[in-house]
């Protein structure tokens, strides 16, 4: 899915969010939105998802506008912010069931990939209890699993790796995001753990105080903000410099 | 299970000293005081008030002492059934179980937070007794005050403690509380009909007291109602209900604690919220039940599997209703509908149909009354009642129902679908009422002289009501978990009381037949406006807001 930001602003009262950011991913790549606390990465996703309206701009997929509205499109994204929201008081599968149904994949075959999914992420015995009865890890997986077993034209995750998921869980989400970009997905995911965006991503983006100061190959990256890098952009060197050894 | 905390029962004591400290001079503050400002402060108290004031008019005016212990007995049960309902809301407290999080076990907040509801239900029965209280001395000056003051304040005060016992049989018997409302307000709704009705006005004048002895309520008015009067009477034998009804209310509130803590125990344990001093002893009991209770309830990984590839989990629990009814309005929905309402329907409620067959037949007794030939000022009081019940429980429900809207707008679910759903659960109540709402107008302007289809033309425009105000409460309930860029929550309240008291007003003039359509037309107008706009406006807050951790233990 070819996506494209064009002067994208977004505000929140006083504060800025997103300032003037454009950008252009094709598919099958993996993009690390990189950034300290506040500054846009979640807004960035949410408006890729159409959870948040930008006040200017436009989000474009395959050269349509996108719009909240646009059932057809937003099917073909799934958004997984940091605390999934889910379904309170019934079981992690009816939960699964409903967004299997709610992104029309609940065909011939989504059973199966399911229950293979809840295996691989070690859930399976946990099915029938209660969602909010839980861990937030448990939670995340069983959303992951979700995802997994849709398989949706764009991924975005919200800080995936500070999910709370355990090792075996972030294994499969790394092994899972390389396999869905060489499918020709385009995955977007928040974090700031610079050593993760380097070993998963293809494509880095460094947000600052809403504005985007970096859109470039990871191996662009460790150059800028390598120790005997040169950095052209001294705000993007320190960030990286803090991301990396906070 | 509850030999799990014996363990911990000089931990316990020490936590309780710790709630005793941390809500200070709790019992030594004119808590009642603080408590009774409170719940005043709610709309849902000053309407209490408000009734209060009017039914005691209305008791101390009306000469037939039958028909006024009936009434009495009625409004007493009223209220029991209000307080009963509070109580019942403050067991299901799902917003309270984040005291879960405080570093007290389980039985302490259960405790505390059920104190806190009896404490709460105490100021809003003296709230309403005040009101009676104040209101029969003033309309009783010169005829026995003391003994009207005596009898607001005891309606008022009486309502705790029976609340607490309906509250208890709730909790023993579920199926209780799914017809509540409907067995109440229903039966008395046509008592008050029908008491315009000559022939029986006359029976209820000589036998008013039986029909107030048909209810618990009654078994303490009648008594009350002879000691007035100043006769001598066995009446005080029906007290003795009422004295073992008393005797059982500690069972009632072991059995409403122990409803509570079960809740609170589940979350503490599986949320493994153990105080950080508690004994090790009780903190491997604890673990080791949580894994029996595990190993004991839950299917393994392998029947799971066998679940998951029979497909069952995908198919919507609504689907195929046991109700004709149910049944109508699952065809009705779209499958996006469906959806939505999987998401936001858990289960099908028979309550909500009986309740409002319930409603329309309290509907139908004020409409009696509006169209009395009593006074201009009845008139507009009834229409007054009828309008802002009908705009309650219009807009009420949804307030719970929409708490999902958090999840749901994070799903391809258009907000059209979810206000359509509402649309269409509205109009099916309204369908289920609307034979009752028609036959009692009818009825009732039979009695009165008017032309009948006058009377079956209100029932008919009381019943639209609901599915005019249906976009309303939908905007409403769409606003409420979201809130506005630059506004507080006090200016969305404020807008949306305007627009209530328009519809309200509206719905008043419906009483009058020309203008009436006249104004309900516009006012169905005046809706669909605000529902188009207002899906625009919920546009807008959706992207200022936070995605809520609703599922965050």
């Amino acid at each position: 899915m070819h996506l494209e930001l064009s002067r994208v602003f977004k505000t929140y009262g006083r504060s800025r969010a997103l300032d003037s950011v454009s950008m252009s991913l094709e598919p099958g790549q993996v993009v690390a939105v990189l950034g300290a606390n506040g500054a846009g990465k979640s807004t960035l996703l949410r408006v890729l998802s159409g959870l948040v309206k930008a006040d200017h701009g436009e989000v474009r997929y395959d050269d349509r506008l996108f719009r909240h509205d646009d059932l057809e499109l937003r099917r073909r994204i799934f958004f997984l912010p940091d605390f999934p929201p889910m379904l309170d008081g019934v079981s992690m599968l009816a939960n699964l069931g409903v967004l299997l149904k709610v992104y029309a994949s609940d065909g011939p075959g989504a059973p199966e990939r399911l229950v293979d999914w809840l295996q691989k992420l070690d859930l399976l015995q946990l099915a029938e209890k209660p969602i909010n009865t839980l861990s937030r890890g448990q939670i995340y997986k069983s959303a992951l699993a979700a995802l997994l077993t849709i398989d949706p034209e764009l991924w975005l995750l919200d800080e995936p790796l500070a999910s709370g998921m355990d090792p075996r869980g972030l294994s499969v989400l790394r092994s899972e995001v390389r396999a869905a970009a060489a499918r020709g997905r385009t995955v977007v995911f928040s974090t700031q753990i610079l050593e993760a965006a380097e070993r998963l991503a293809d494509r880095a983006c460094v947000l600052h105080r809403g504005e985007l100061r970096l859109f470039e190959s990871i191996e662009t990256l460790r150059v800028r903000g390598g120790a005997d890098g040169d950095p052209s952009d001294p705000v993007v060197a320190a960030l990286l410099d803090q991301l990396r050894d906070p | 299970m509850t030999h799990l905390l014996q363990p911990g029962t000089a931990f316990l004591q020490a936590a309780r000293r710790r709630i005793t400290a941390l809500l200070g001079a709790y019992p030594r503050r004119p808590w009642i005081v603080r408590a009774v400002s409170r719940v005043t402060g709610s709309w849902v108290i000053l309407a209490l008030l408000f009734l209060g004031f009017r039914f005691s008019h209305w008791m101390v005016a009306e000469k037939s002492p039958g028909i006024r212990n009936a009434g009495l007995a009625f409004l007493l049960q009223l209220l029991i059934l209000a307080f009963s309902g509070h109580l019942s809301g403050a067991r299901n407290h799902r917003h309270h179980a984040a005291c879960s999080w405080w570093p007290f076990p389980e039985e302490a907040v259960v405790d505390l937070l059920l104190r806190q509801a009896l404490v709460r239900g105490i100021g809003f029965a003296c709230a309403g007794a005040v009101g009676f209280a104040a209101t029969a001395s003033v309309l009783s000056v010169g005829s026995r005050p003391l003994g009207w003051v005596l009898q607001g304040a005891v309606i008022g005060l009486w309502v705790v403690p029976l609340g607490v016992l309906f509250d208890g049989l709730n909790i023993r018997w579920r199926w209780v509380s799914r017809y509540q409302a409907a067995i109440f307000f229903s039966g008395m709704a046509y008592f008050l009909v029908l008491r315009r009705f000559p022939p029986l006005g006359l029976w209820l004048d000589q036998h008013g007291d039986a029909v107030a002895l048909a209810m618990p309520s009654g078994w303490l008015i009648l008594p009350w109602a002879d000691w007035l009067e100043g006769r001598a009477s066995i009446r005080w034998g029906y007290l003795a209900p009422m004295v073992l009804a008393l005797l059982t209310l500690p069972l009632a509130w072991r059995q409403l604690r122990a409803a509570g803590r079960f809740r609170e125990r589940t979350l503490f344990l599986l949320w493994g919220e153990i105080p950080e001093n508690a004994p090790q002893g009780f903190v491997d009991q604890i673990h080791t039940s949580l894994a029996e209770a595990q190993a004991a309830h839950l299917p393994g990984p392998t029947a799971n599997a066998d679940a998951i590839l029979s497909r069952a989990f995908l198919v919507s629990p609504l689907a195929d209703p046991p109700g004709w009814v149910q049944r109508q309005v699952w065809r009705w929905w779209t499958p996006e509908q469906r959806i939505a309402a999987e998401c936001m329907v858990r289960g099908w409620n028979r309550r909500g149909l009986a309740d409002g067959i319930g409603w329309a037949s309290m509907a139908c007794a004020w409409g009696a009354l509006l169209m009395s030939k009593r006074s201009e000022e009845s008139q507009w009081f009834a229409g007054a009642v009828v309008s802002g019940m009908i705009a309650i429980i219009t807009l009420v429900p949804w307030l719970s129902a929409f708490s999902q809207v958090g999840v749901i707008r994070m799903f391809p679910i258009r907000l059209q679908a979810v206000a359509a759903l509402r649309w269409k659960d509205t109009a099916v109540r309204c369908l289920v009422a609307l034979p009752v709402l028609v036959l009692g107008g009818t009825v009732a302007a039979g009695i009165n002289g008017d032309p009948l289809e006058v009377g079956a033309l209100i029932g008919f425009q009381v019943a639209l009501t609901p599915v005019v105000l249906s976009p309303l409460a939908t905007l409403y309930g769409l606003l409420n978990p979201v809130r506005l860029r630059g506004t507080s929550g006090a200016f969305l309240k404020v807008v949306v009381a305007v627009v209530c008291l328009i519809n309200i007003l509206s719905v008043l003039l419906q009483f009058l037949p020309l203008l009436g359509l006249i104004t309900g037309t516009l006012c169905l107008g005046l809706n669909a406006v605000i529902l188009h706009c207002g899906n625009r406006w919920f546009d807008a807050c959706r992207i200022d807001t936070d995605i809520p951790a609703s599922t965050m233990p």
